[in-house]
């Protein structure tokens, strides 16, 4: 089934109604999916980045609370273990001066029995001077802490820490690892604080465990969210199914009234084209029946009538074709056929030219023939020049030029009639379709002529084309048809 | 304005139709008619022959090129000069639309295609008769 003039698919139109007068309805017309996605596609981003975005950030806005919750007891815990295991094997005097190396020996089995191990990666003794007295690495003793504000809020008596970077740490560590946590303890003896113990904590572990639960978190927001959008999806399926459903309904509507239009218009166009040729059969014989009539008259008003017959028929037989073309019942009778000859048939077959209408002719020397039926391609050329002839109202010149380009035949009739609107060009060639302005309304014709030509040239595996520089400014129409070497027969 | 000129002096009738089978019809219609006959094949030539020739009455296809005859016929309807010139229209379209246009455009009658020359004749011979719509 073909469409008027269309170009596009048929395949994605809704089921076309029974086509009657081998009328079919325009195809509906889509819009690409990247233009106007599907509901179900919009659907499914927004709730992807919803359920990315809300699942990252809520798990990590948990993770953080959990980890500075998880420092806090790190720093309670090493506050315990000092105050319950260090601090009563520490001295005043280990807090006020320089130790000498023996204590120095002592402290250090002390701290590396009780302190050291699990995270704990290093210690230093502060004295109240703010000076390491003591370290587990012992290029830090002596080492002063005088602007360091953590220190000095232990020095002040109160439990402080602080998070850095393991490559920020002042303190030399084992290679590996991850952040560093500097806690420091306050020493206090008899109600004074006379020093700190500082623990060097590896995050490591904590921070493992901390994404371990931001992970499990996200999967389980992922995954919760995951669901409820399965559900959702099947419901906006259903939903946008429905949707589709119905705008497919009222795409068919339209194609319907579409048909509607097409018929009504078609018994206009028609039976406007029937009248002139009924008004001279009908005309003419009743003065040739009621009258008595003189010999030059009764020869004259013959011919007139016979051409009102004429033209009938040719009005028929354009119907016929359109017919034909809709239920692909035309065949085509292929050979070689001079271009020259046929363009003489057609202006031959064209009624006298209107005063001050010329048409001249220019054929590339040794123009092959084209492989076409030759009684169609006299229709086609016929078509054209008769078109050419009909909207150059105001004269002018008509130019059929034909010449060879790579394995075809370029056939360009130009005149310098009433051009067309750029609007205009695509659907020129639809079926019934008549440009509509001011000048063109005067002019009969059946809206068929150009249809049917398009039909014929594609069918001959060939291409019609018209370009014009706009209204006023007269149109060019270009026949594509294969060439072929074989010399047509003069039959 | 009456008709009040004698016999002896012929009405004109002024004939506009592009077709060249209508304009033959048209012309062998009236040619025992009794009237003057002129003829114009565009509707500039029918608004200019109007002007100069003033015919008793116009017979007036629709489809003229150059301007229409819904155009031609406003035109002599609202020129005082002419406007007592009568104007019958020929449509080839059957509708209330034509009808309309018509009578908007002040024609005194309009006939639709297709029509019979006797007939005709006697659509004509009657609006002479009848004093010219403004």
């Amino acid at each position: 089934m073909t469409i008027a003039g269309s170009r596009r698919p048929t395949a994605q139109t809704p089921a076309a109604p029974p086509a009657q007068h081998g009328l079919t309805p325009p195809p509906a017309k889509r819009t690409r999916w990247w233009r106007a996605p599907s509901l179900v596609a919009r659907f499914t981003v927004v709730c992807l980045v919803l359920i990315l975005g809300v699942g990252l950030l809520a798990a990590q806005v948990v993770a953080s609370e959990l980890r500075s919750t998880a420092l806090d007891q790190e720093a309670a815990a090493v506050q315990r273990t000092v105050a319950s295991r260090i601090q009563d094997q520490l001295r005043p005097e280990d807090l006020q001066a320089p130790l000498t190396t023996q204590r120095m020996a002592q402290i250090d089995r002390l701290v590396r029995d009780r302190a050291m191990g699990d995270s704990t990666v290093g210690v230093s003794l502060w004295r109240g001077d703010a000076v390491v007295n003591y370290s587990t690495d012992p290029s830090s003793v002596g080492r002063s802490g005088k602007d360091d504000e953590h220190l000095a809020l232990a020095l002040g008596g109160a439990l402080s820490k602080e998070i850095k970077p393991r490559s920020e740490v002042d303190f030399n560590l084992a290679k590996g690892g991850g952040d560093v946590m500097e806690i420091y303890v306050p020493l206090e003896f008899g109600g004074k604080v006379l020093g700190s113990f500082e623990v060097y904590r590896d995050l490591a572990d904590v921070d493992s465990r901390v994404a371990a639960v931001r992970g499990a978190m996200f999967l389980a927001l992922f995954g919760g969210l995951a669901v409820l959008f399965v559900a959702l999806l099947f419901l906006i399926r259903g939903a946008s199914r429905q949707l589709r459903r119905q705008s497919d309904e009222l795409a068919l509507f339209a194609a319907r009234q579409e048909v509607n239009r097409l018929q009504t218009e078609f018994v206009g166009v028609v039976s406007h084209e029937l009248r002139t040729p009924l008004t001279a059969l009908l005309g003419f014989s009743e003065l040739l029946l009621a009258e008595d009539v003189p010999d030059s008259d009764r020869r004259e008003w013959t011919t007139l009538l016979h051409n009102g017959a004429q033209r009938l028929r040719h009005l028929v037989e354009q119907l016929l074709d359109v017919s034909r073309i809709d239920h692909a019942r035309l065949e085509l009778r292929l050979g070689p056929v001079s271009v020259a000859e046929a363009t003489e048939q057609a202006l031959h077959s064209i009624a006298a030219l209107p005063h001050g209408l010329e048409i001249s002719q220019r054929f590339e020397p040794d123009l092959p023939p084209v492989l076409a039926d030759h009684e169609k391609l006299v229709q086609i050329l016929t078509n054209l020049v008769s078109n050419a002839v009909k909207y150059s109202p105001d004269g002018g010149q008509i130019t059929i030029d034909a010449r060879r380009v790579g394995p075809s035949v370029r056939i360009e009739i130009a005149d310098q009639g009433l051009g067309l609107p750029s609007h205009e060009l695509d659907s020129i060639f639809d079926r019934f379709h008549r440009v509509d302005d001011e000048r063109r309304r005067t002019i009969e014709g059946t809206g068929l002529g150009l249809y049917i030509t398009r039909q014929l040239v594609e069918m001959h595996g060939g291409t019609v084309t018209v370009h014009s520089l706009g209204k006023g400014h007269g149109s060019t129409f270009t026949v594509v048809l294969p060439a072929t070497e074989e010399e047509p027969n003069n039959a | 304005m009456p008709d009040t000129q004698p016999d002896a002096q012929p009405e004109t009738l002024l004939i506009a139709e592009d077709d060249p089978l209508l304009m033959p019809l048209l012309k062998a219609t009236f040619r025992n008619s009794g009237l003057r006959v002129i003829t114009a094949g565009t509707g500039t030539q029918a608004l200019d022959l109007a002007r100069t020739e003033r015919p008793d009455l116009v017979l007036l296809d629709v489809g003229l090129p150059e301007m229409n005859g819904y155009e031609v016929c406003r035109a002599i309807k609202t020129d005082p000069q002419t406007a007592v010139i009568r104007v019958v229209m020929l449509t080839a379209r059957a509708g209330a639309a034509d009808q309309r246009l018509a009578a908007e455009a002040g024609a005194d009658t309009y006939l639709t295609k297709p029509f019979s020359p006797t007939g005709l004749l006697d659509v004509v011979r009657s609006v002479l008769r009848t004093e010219p719509a403004t």
